[in-house]
């Protein structure tokens, strides 16, 4: 295996509060890695520097080959849109637009035509277990099928990395069970590499591999049986 | 602690409350202007000798900016009273707009009284406080400033006594004074209350009654109704002596029904922007006209109405400049009366501009959270900047030619002149447009601030 993600010695500080203390993180393609850790311990400001949401204060972030950490604005707005699907807890989806809109989002800001939009919004969200949901608005749809929605977006413009931060911290167990076994399904079956942020030992079990963050600083590190 | 629940701490709640008092303010002295220019007729004091000695032809230019001549002929003097109401409407909208400003968290703090056990009825009494109390400081503000400027345009060196004539004259005294910041107080909390009417502020927090119904077209019938009141109204009255009730009836309700038409011409905007747009910025835009579609239009209604003022005013410039043989004083008197307008319709357009300003501003700030992600899911700041001034630019321009076409309706009968006013009249939706623009512009940096991606955190 090759490694697509790579990070080393991240440092990030919020004012006088570390977030990161020199963290270092390797993920191979196709690999699901849950990065586990309690209430501030940095697990969100890692998913961000990851991501290229957030430039660290030191460290390189490397996503297959492209540093991230120095890239413009524009380049990592380019890449979040083609090479990285982003997937939160909530409040992600636009309340306006359907659901089949809200998939298609991301195909139409890179230029493609609307009905072809539409259509692979569509397929996605069949597969995702949506589709009869298609022209209702987010607010419409339960928790569970929002993060449904919000995964078939993350995973329509076919990204070679999924961030996902707490995707189900706002969902029921049973639906955080469906929504983790679609993730890791999918991931697995087109070898998207994901890491997901959690603090649920639960969804990690879906991982292959689990990382511990303790004080901004990685504290463990195992492969999941 | 009541104070504090109501109003609450914080940087936005104190720029809402400033916001109402400065609206109110304004607001205040126009209409106590107005009320002072109606009382003239009744107590006749234009017909005094030194009222009389502000000639048109032969007097100075004007008490200040106002030239008594137009206080004097009862037709003028109407003019200036609806001049002073029409400067007072946008503001009454901008007071609107700035008393939901931030209004979010207050209503999640209503939300939590409403979890100590406090009844639906005591949160928006404490709704009704925090509005309430911004507009009776704004009134009593502008009665201040009102009074003192009278009192040193009395004091002021007047060797003929013509001056403090006009200012004793157009004073509306305490108790009707009084009256009228009342009604403005009552009239403030009364809109704010109602801008409340989609927020149920449940114990569990805020719901918001979804108004999914797309607007309908009911406007367009008063509308209908009004100019055919209109046209009735000088069809009964053949030697131009309507009835000015009827007249001002039918006005009233063709400006109603103009106002109302707004929010449906606002959903079809969206709704041919999703229809027919292309990318990601028409459908964003689209979506949210057709989503709250009345909100936008609230926002516009102002800028409406001074559309419908403007193409007015457009109107009866050219028919008043098509007559050749008046002599130059005449000529220097309308000047002067069209640049008071010009002015008038300038500032209402600025307050007008000012209320989408706000409304744009504020539902970027309330949206932060879905903007913010969706930067964060890759979406080019620049599309969102264009989603933003499509939304606001977009719907003006039908529902301002919509007024200015209402306006050719209400005078067609007298227009002379179309070389002049068919330019000036085409001008106007142009500028509505650019209005509009330039608010949805101002607001961008609130856009900037909700799609930081360092403020995720928080967002």
């Amino acid at each position: 295996m090759t490694a697509l993600l790579e990070a080393r010695r991240l440092v990030k500080s919020f004012g006088a509060t570390p977030a990161l203390r020199g963290v270092d993180l390797t993920v191979e393609a196709g690999e699901v890695v849950a990065v586990l850790g309690a209430s501030g311990s940095g697990k969100s400001t890692l998913l961000h520097c990851l991501a290229g949401l957030t430039r660290p204060d030191a460290g390189e972030v490397h996503l297959d080959g492209t540093r991230l950490d120095t890239a413009t604005d524009r380049e990592r707005t380019r890449l979040r849109r083609t090479a990285i699907g982003v997937v939160f807890q909530y409040g992600q989806l636009v309340p306006e637009l359907t659901a089949q809109e809200n998939v298609a989002l991301p195909l139409l800001l890179g230029r493609r035509g609307k009905q072809e939009a539409l259509a692979a919004a569509k397929t996605w969200l069949d597969r995702l277990g949506v589709g009869e949901q298609r022209d209702q608005r987010p607010g419409q749809l339960s928790g569970g099928q929002q993060q449904r929605v919000a995964l078939a977006r993350a995973l329509v413009t076919e990204p070679r990395l999924v961030v996902a931060d707490e995707p189900t911290g706002a969902l029921d167990s049973i639906a955080a069970e469906q929504v983790m076994e679609l993730l890791s399904g999918v991931a697995r079956a087109s070898g998207t590499t994901v890491v997901l942020v959690t603090h649920d030992l639960r969804v990690a079990s879906y991982a292959d591999r689990e990382v511990v963050l303790r004080d901004g600083v990685v504290s463990g590190a195992g492969v999941l049986a | 602690m009541i104070w504090r629940l109501a109003v609450g701490r914080g940087r936005e709640a104190v720029v809402r409350q400033l916001l109402v008092v400065l609206g109110t303010a304004v607001a205040s002295v126009l209409l106590l202007e107005a009320v002072g220019v109606l009382l003239l007729a009744r107590r006749g004091l234009y017909q005094s000798a030194s009222f009389r000695s502000f000639n048109k032809a032969t007097g100075p230019a004007g008490v200040g900016a106002i030239n008594v001549s137009y206080l004097i002929e009862p037709g003028l003097r109407h003019g200036v009273v609806a001049g002073f109401v029409l400067c007072t409407v946008p503001l009454l909208v901008f007071v609107a707009v700035a008393s939901r400003v931030a209004v979010r968290q207050r209503d999640e703090r209503l939300a939590t009284l409403r979890l100590a056990g406090a009844s639906d009825l005591q949160v928006r009494g404490l709704a009704a406080l925090d509005t309430g109390f911004a507009a009776l400081v704004g009134t009593v503000l502008g009665a201040v400033a009102f009074v003192v400027a009278r009192t040193a345009v009395v004091a002021a060196a007047d060797p003929d006594g013509q001056v403090s004539a006009v200012a004793r004259g157009t004073a509306p005294g305490v108790p009707l004074g009084v009256l009228v910041l009342v009604a403005l107080v009552v009239g403030v909390v009364l809109v704010a209350a109602l801008s409340l009417r989609s927020v149920v502020v449940t114990p569990l927090g805020i719901v918001r009654k979804a108004l999914r119904r797309a607007p309908r077209p009911w406007g367009l019938l008063l509308l209908v109704g009004g100019l055919l009141g209109l046209l009735l109204g000088r069809l009964a009255a053949p030697d131009g002596q309507s009835s000015l009730l009827v007249l001002a009836l039918a006005l009233a309700a063709t400006m109603v029904g103009l106002v109302t038409c707004v929010p449906w011409l606002t959903y079809l905007t969206g709704s041919a922007l999703v229809r027919w747009g292309r990318g990601p910025a028409t459908l964003l835009a689209g979506r949210r006209l057709q989503d709250d579609p009345r909100s936008q239009a609230r926002a516009m209604s102002a800028l409406v109405l001074v559309v419908l003022a403007a193409a007015l005013a457009v109107i009866v410039y050219a028919d008043t400049f098509a007559y050749s043989g008046r002599d130059a004083a005449d000529d220097r008197f309308y000047r002067q009366g069209f640049q008071a307008a010009a002015v008038g319709m300038a500032f209402s357009g600025l307050v007008a501009g000012a209320g989408l300003l706000l409304t744009t501003a504020e539902g970027l700030v309330e949206r932060r959270r879905t903007l913010a992600r969706l930067a964060a899911a890759g979406t080019d700041p620049s599309t969102l900047r264009r989603a933003v001034l499509l939304q606001v630019a977009w719907p003006t321009l039908p529902a301002a030619v919509l007024a200015t076409v209402t306006g050719v309706l209400v005078l067609a009968s007298t227009v002379t002149d179309a070389s002049f006013v068919v330019p000036g009249l085409l001008a106007l939706p142009v500028a509505a447009v650019a209005v509009s623009l330039l608010a949805g512009a101002a607001s961008l940096p609130f856009l900037r601030r909700a799609t930081d991606l360092e403020q995720l955190r928080v967002a």
